[in-house]
């Protein structure tokens, strides 16, 4: 039985002539999983917000077409009603939340619904029991991690007892572990009590296979319909498909495997030929770190005794826990944290005695919040700013940059009002317009669909290319693969391994990339261009 | 992080409505006082609270952040204002936009009056955000005010939201050569403009998408049940009375003009200005001090 359907809706939000979907026709059953995917702004989350009418009653807009809620239609529903039914849990787990204490924050929208006291003990007490977060229920919201947050999110709107749960990117700012506890969370409502979920996620390869239906979605429109081993034939674009499904398509198979498991199965009778062994390029020592310690509070050391030298035109991917160190150790190394123990050399200087300008010059570092930058009122003007402080500012420079980050469209526009990825490449094009030696980019790939990743992908060859050296701090497994050269395995504040990516990542149990671990025992691959590659030659 | 954390301490236990009570009073005496003494007087006595309650130092960072800005004003009234007898300084140039300098000492003390009552209120919202739990007062005034209820937890949580951003915007802006700026009053003032911007901007947008959150969970649609019952003890009563005390006393003050001191044409002398009876008046400021030293010391 359906339980929501919109027929031929179309949506513009206030002062757009564009509409942000358009002729939507989609029917979900009750019990199902749908899944939603596409690009960026292609109008997933609006498709979303339909079904609980914040589109368009909180947006404001136009809309055409009728939505339906049980065969009811929503316009003629009561706020309440909807409420009751439908659920949403968003992206950021810091935003969505209300209140400062974990047990407050799950009774909020029960208190919305005038429920009586002992149906809210019942209703929070069993969400908390079922989410697993009792132990952490008289903590602030603000102290715990953004898993547990995520969960606690879930668990305000599970206790309303919703038929339908959606969820707007739930694990795109999460790191693996909660990434994962989220996942499994939504797999049990799903699966175990029969709550109707619709999931939008850019982030496929972990949730590929959960759903029951794939909705592909692009430019506003839905361009088509299958399920996880039924996928249309014109769906090739990486933003559709899991990394492993992708990679075997690229490499012309026709069955498409949507994780490891599938993946080994389908290889498993097939012999590779070894590829050959990358090495790290030959280039003259640009970072030297010796001995290098650091801690926020007395006694609470948040680095290590950490060694390491970085060459010119390499990239070394940083990976491990949150909490690892990684951030501390390379904004120590931009300069922004000083009060270290050891010495840091670039190009055989002390970074402790270069000036402001001259460091800048040396050493970019692009933060993981874009919005951290955005003070200006144009994409030209926060471009223009860096090269303004340190009394270099060159007008073709900036155009330059703002040409190869593909910005010159938007260049008059306010960055605050561009898309996610968009803003990504506002913020490298003003950390790369002083051209520094080094790059470090932290959490680079955050959010960012299979296309925004590609395109960050070709950057940093490109940048590589040009001779400067470049650090991805990243969760990224797959992304490491295809463009580091080397890895560094931080733990605890501490380097527990670095060496060549295709070493370190291979080798690892936890941190390889998801097509190393389709391979594992067949070839040492780490890279997704290698292994379509492979999987080319043998067919 | 200048945030509320659970403290339990005497403060952190009143009732919403007494907490409310108690900076309320605090913020009407910082905006109505007009004597320095007296300003002073009560300044003194929230330090000596916020001393009771264990968050002095993070009421300090309060002011320190603030007093830039405080500074700014101190130093532009003078500029701008052309008002006043006492003339220090006539200056001989037309200089574009303010003319002809002429700074008098009337401007001076009223800059630097407008200026400590600036640090003054921030600093009693910096109490407010150390003393007052934000999920209790949300929850106790959204039974009775919704729509005010969730602007002003939209107002409490603005200020630790921005404090939160602080350090990573700064050090966005340390990256991009920001800091350079700060040679020079006017390039420190440009840079810390730019901070603030960055920062206000980032506070509204998260903001659009807590009440997005709030409105899909239903907040706002008829009435509200309440999960914590909040329940007035006898030292709330005794708070809400004290408050209600002083704030009668300081309007009767203010309405026989005993409060009044004039800095322009000439300025009055706070000392001569001031009376018993405004005396008086901050002496009551330190009952709330005095009730929490008192709790420190016998635990009632």
């Amino acid at each position: 039985m359906e339980i929501l359907e919109a027929k031929d809706v179309t949506y513009y939000y206030p002062e757009t002539d564009k509409p942000a979907i358009k002729n939507i026709n989609l029917k979900i059953n009750e019990g199902e999983f749908v899944l939603i995917v596409g690009p960026s702004g292609c109008g997933k989350s609006t498709l979303l917000r339909l079904f609980n009418r914040t589109v368009p009653d909180f947006y404001g807009g136009k809309i055409k077409g009728q939505v339906f809620i049980k065969n009811k239609l929503i316009k003629d529903m009561k706020k309440e009603d909807i409420v009751k039914n439908i659920g949403m849990v968003f992206q950021h787990p810091e935003k969505q939340i209300v209140l400062e204490n974990v047990e407050r924050e799950i009774a909020f929208g029960l208190e919305n619904l005038n429920m009586d006291y002992n149906s809210m003990r019942r209703n929070v007490a069993e969400v908390m029991s079922l989410l697993g977060i009792e132990n952490i229920k008289e903590r602030g919201t603000s102290e715990i991690s953004g898993g547990e947050k995520q969960r606690v999110a879930i668990a305000s709107v599970l206790a309303m007892r919703p038929e339908v749960i959606m969820f707007d990117e739930p694990i795109s700012q999460l790191d693996p572990i909660g990434a994962e506890d989220v996942l499994n969370s939504i797999k049990k409502l799903n699966r175990d009590f029969g709550i109707t979920v619709i999931l939008v996620e850019q982030r496929l390869d972990k949730c590929f296979d959960m759903a029951d239906r794939i909705i592909f979605m692009d430019k506003g429109e839905i361009v088509g319909e299958g399920s996880p081993h039924r996928i249309p034939p014109f769906i090739d674009k990486n933003y559709f498909l899991p990394n492993i499904s992708y990679i075997f398509k690229n490499a012309g198979y026709k069955e498409l495997p949507v994780n490891v498991k599938e993946g080994r199965h389908l290889i498993k009778d097939r012999v590779f030929n070894e590829i050959e062994s990358i090495s790290s390029p030959e280039g003259e020592v640009l970072i030297e770190v010796k001995k290098l310690s650091f801690e926020y509070e007395k006694g609470k050391k948040v680095l290590r005794d950490i060694n390491f030298n970085l060459k010119k035109g390499e990239v070394l991917a940083v990976m491990g826990e949150n909490g690892a160190g990684k951030s501390t150790l390379f904004k120590i190394i931009a300069g922004v944290i000083d009060r270290y123990k050891g010495n840091i050399y670039i190009n055989g200087k002390d970074i402790s005695k270069l000036n402001i300008e001259e460091r800048i010059k040396k050493v970019g570092y692009l933060s993981q919040n874009p919005n951290d930058y955005f003070g200006r009122d144009t994409v030209f003007d926060e471009v223009s700013y860096t090269l303004k402080n340190i009394g270099e500012y060159d007008k073709k420079r900036v155009n330059d940059v703002i040409k190869s980050m593909n910005l010159t469209e938007v260049e008059d526009k306010n960055p605050r009002d561009l898309s996610g990825g968009e803003k990504q490449r506002v913020a490298i094009a003003c950390t790369i317009v002083s051209n520094p030696e080094i790059l470090i980019l932290d959490e680079p790939t955050r959010g960012m669909d299979g296309a925004q990743k590609e395109n960050l992908g070709s950057i940093i060859e490109k940048m590589k290319s040009d001779g400067k050296t470049i650090v991805i701090i990243t969760h990224d497994a797959d992304f490491a693969g295809d463009y580091s050269d080397r890895t560094m395995l931080l733990f605890n504040g501490e380097i527990i391994a670095q060496g060549l990516s295709s070493d370190i990542l291979f080798d690892s149990t936890y941190y390889s990339p998801l097509i190393s671990r389709v391979f594992k025992g067949k070839a040492r691959v780490i890279k997704s261009k290698d292994a379509a590659l492979l999987l080319k030659v043998v067919k | 992080m200048l945030t509320y954390k659970k403290r339990d301490t005497f403060l952190q236990r009143l009732h919403p409505v007494s907490g409310i009570s108690l900076i309320v009073l605090y913020i009407a005496a910082f905006l109505t006082i007009d004597n320095p003494l007296y300003l002073m007087g009560v300044f003194l006595s929230l330090l000596l609270l916020s001393y009771f309650d264990g968050c002095l130092n993070e009421i300090l960072k309060y002011g320190e952040i603030i007093f830039p800005f405080a500074f700014l004003i101190m130093i532009l009234n003078p500029l701008l204002v052309k008002n006043g007898s006492t003339v220090i300084y006539n200056g001989h140039f037309n200089i574009p936009v303010l003319g002809r300098v002429r700074i008098t000492s009337e401007a001076v003390l009223y800059g630097i009056v407008i200026g400590l009552r600036m640090v003054c209120v921030v600093m009693v919202c910096g109490f407010f955000n150390m003393v007052i739990n934000p999920d209790r007062t949300f929850t106790f005034f959204s039974k009775f005010m919704k729509k005010s209820a969730l602007l002003m937890s939209m107002t409490i949580r603005l200020f630790p939201q921005i404090m939160k951003s602080y350090r990573s915007v700064v050090e966005a802006e340390k990256l991009r050569g920001g800091e350079i700026l700060n040679k020079g009053i006017k390039n420190k003032v440009k840079n810390y403009g730019n901070i603030v911007n960055i920062l206000f901007i980032s506070s509204l947008e998260d903001s659009g998408d807590m009440a997005e959150s709030m409105y899909s969970r239903g907040y706002g649609i008829g009435k509200r049940s309440t999960y914590f019952n909040e329940k007035m003890g006898f030292w709330d009563f005794v708070y809400v009375f004290v408050c209600i005390g002083i704030f009668a006393y300081m309007g009767i003050i203010n309405s026989e003009g005993l409060n009044t001191m004039n800095y322009y044409p000439k300025c009055d002398n706070p000392f001569k200005t001031a009376n018993i009876y405004g005396y008086v008046m901050v002496l009551l400021f330190f009952i709330p001090a005095f009730i929490n030293w008192g709790f420190k010391k016998w635990k009632y």
